[in-house]
């Protein structure tokens, strides 16, 4: 850091540390939201194909949350939402998609591709 | 890029169909008018539960040979019951009824195995499942396309993507069949394996992980078993 006019090293650190923290909850409020989007809607940095539609039920039952400060939570409240995931009929038989949008193993995709969804979170906030 | 059914899907269906999940080896075994018994070792320490589907082999009469499903076992005695591989009149695989074991004195040379279910609904081929007969779903999904390095043409490309086996056992049967099988297939698959060269290789960001026994109605419960993967190859921008 270079010493500006007017101001201690002390006041250039502490503005470092703010913006420092500023950027590190952008990256984490921005992730969440990303891993939500990626399950939900589908994403192209994961590949996942987002929930089917029907009703919209089961797109709209994913939610997300902050249990605390540095925990995000993204869940859905619905039975089906499971052996949707993993495309296996619940009553045994084939698994057949009526949807022509979203499909099944968004979930596992986004998973997959949790890295690349922190790496585009920080090079946004990288050139903000 | 590359071919991911040659280099990726297919050497990854060969690896599952080649697993053994557990064998007696070759042995000396009898076989009943309800299964296949011996006088030494253990079906249980080789590690054989209800629920499992079982192929034994090496008997002289054609009927004992075969596959079946486990319905009881014990150290010296396994009671199967009899299936076989059939399609359905519009040409879907599925189980029939097989041969009932008949009784047949003690011999060597004689081996049981285990293997996952050999009905199997490999991407894009419907099977009929039928109550009491394990069976598997395969789906294999690429993901997206990431330029590790420049320049274009001519740059390393990785691809991702998921292979992904949903292993279907019979409800009521508790977890040591169809948890067995899965382990035993998660192990062929364990981060670092390499198919086709190295181009392919099992991801450990994240490793292989298996779910829960979820049951659903039609008597099955099932575990799904999810492989990351990604493949490395040389990137080629069309003129």
């Amino acid at each position: 850091m270079s010493q500006l006019p007017g101001r201690s090293f002390g006041e250039q650190l502490q503005n470092w540390q703010r913006k420092v923290a500023f950027r590190e909850r952008a990256v984490f409020v921005g992730t969440a939201t990303e891993v939500l989007r990626s399950i939900q809607e589908g994403s192209e940095l994961t590949g996942a194909p987002g929930q089917p539609v029907d009703t919209g039920t089961l797109k709209a039952s994913w939610q997300l949350s902050f249990p605390s400060e540095n925990t995000a939570q993204i869940s859905t409240n619905l039975d089906y939402a499971i052996p949707n995931e993993d495309g296996v009929s619940a009553t045994g038989g084939p698994y057949v998609q009526k949807s022509p949008t979203g499909g099944r193993h968004s979930v596992k995709l986004t998973r997959a591709g949790f890295d690349k969804i922190v790496a585009s979170e920080v090079a946004k906030v990288q050139q903000s | 890029m590359i071919d991911t059914t040659a280099t990726a899907q297919l050497p990854m269906r060969a690896r599952l169909i080649a697993t053994t999940v557990c064998t007696t080896g070759s042995t000396t075994l009898s076989a009943t008018t309800t299964g296949y018994a011996r006088a030494s070792g253990s079906f249980v320490t080789d590690g054989f539960s209800v629920g499992m589907e079982v192929t034994a082999s090496g008997f002289s009469t054609a009927g004992n040979n075969g596959t079946g499903v486990i319905t009881m076992v014990s150290a010296l005695a396994m009671s199967v019951t009899k299936t076989a591989l059939s399609t359905t009149t519009d040409g879907k695989p599925t189980i029939i009824a097989g041969t009932a074991t008949a009784t047949e004195a003690a011999a060597a040379a004689r081996t049981i195995l285990a293997r996952p279910p050999q009905l199997r609904a490999y991407d894009n081929v419907p099977v009929v499942p039928t109550v009491g007969s394990p069976y598997l779903e395969e789906d294999f999904i690429p993901a997206t396309n990431t330029l590790r390095s420049f320049p274009a043409n001519g740059g390393v490309v990785e691809e991702t993507g998921l292979y992904v086996l949903k292993i279907f056992g019979i409800s009521g049967t508790g977890i040591s069949s169809i948890r067995k099988v899965v382990n035993v297939i998660k192990a062929q698959f364990s981060s670092g394996t390499t198919f086709s060269s190295g181009v392919v290789r099992v991801r450990n960001d994240p490793g292989p992980y298996a779910g829960q026994i979820t049951p659903i109605d039609g008597g099955w419960s099932y575990v799904v078993l999810t492989i990351p993967w990604r493949a490395t190859s040389t990137n080629a921008v069309a003129a």
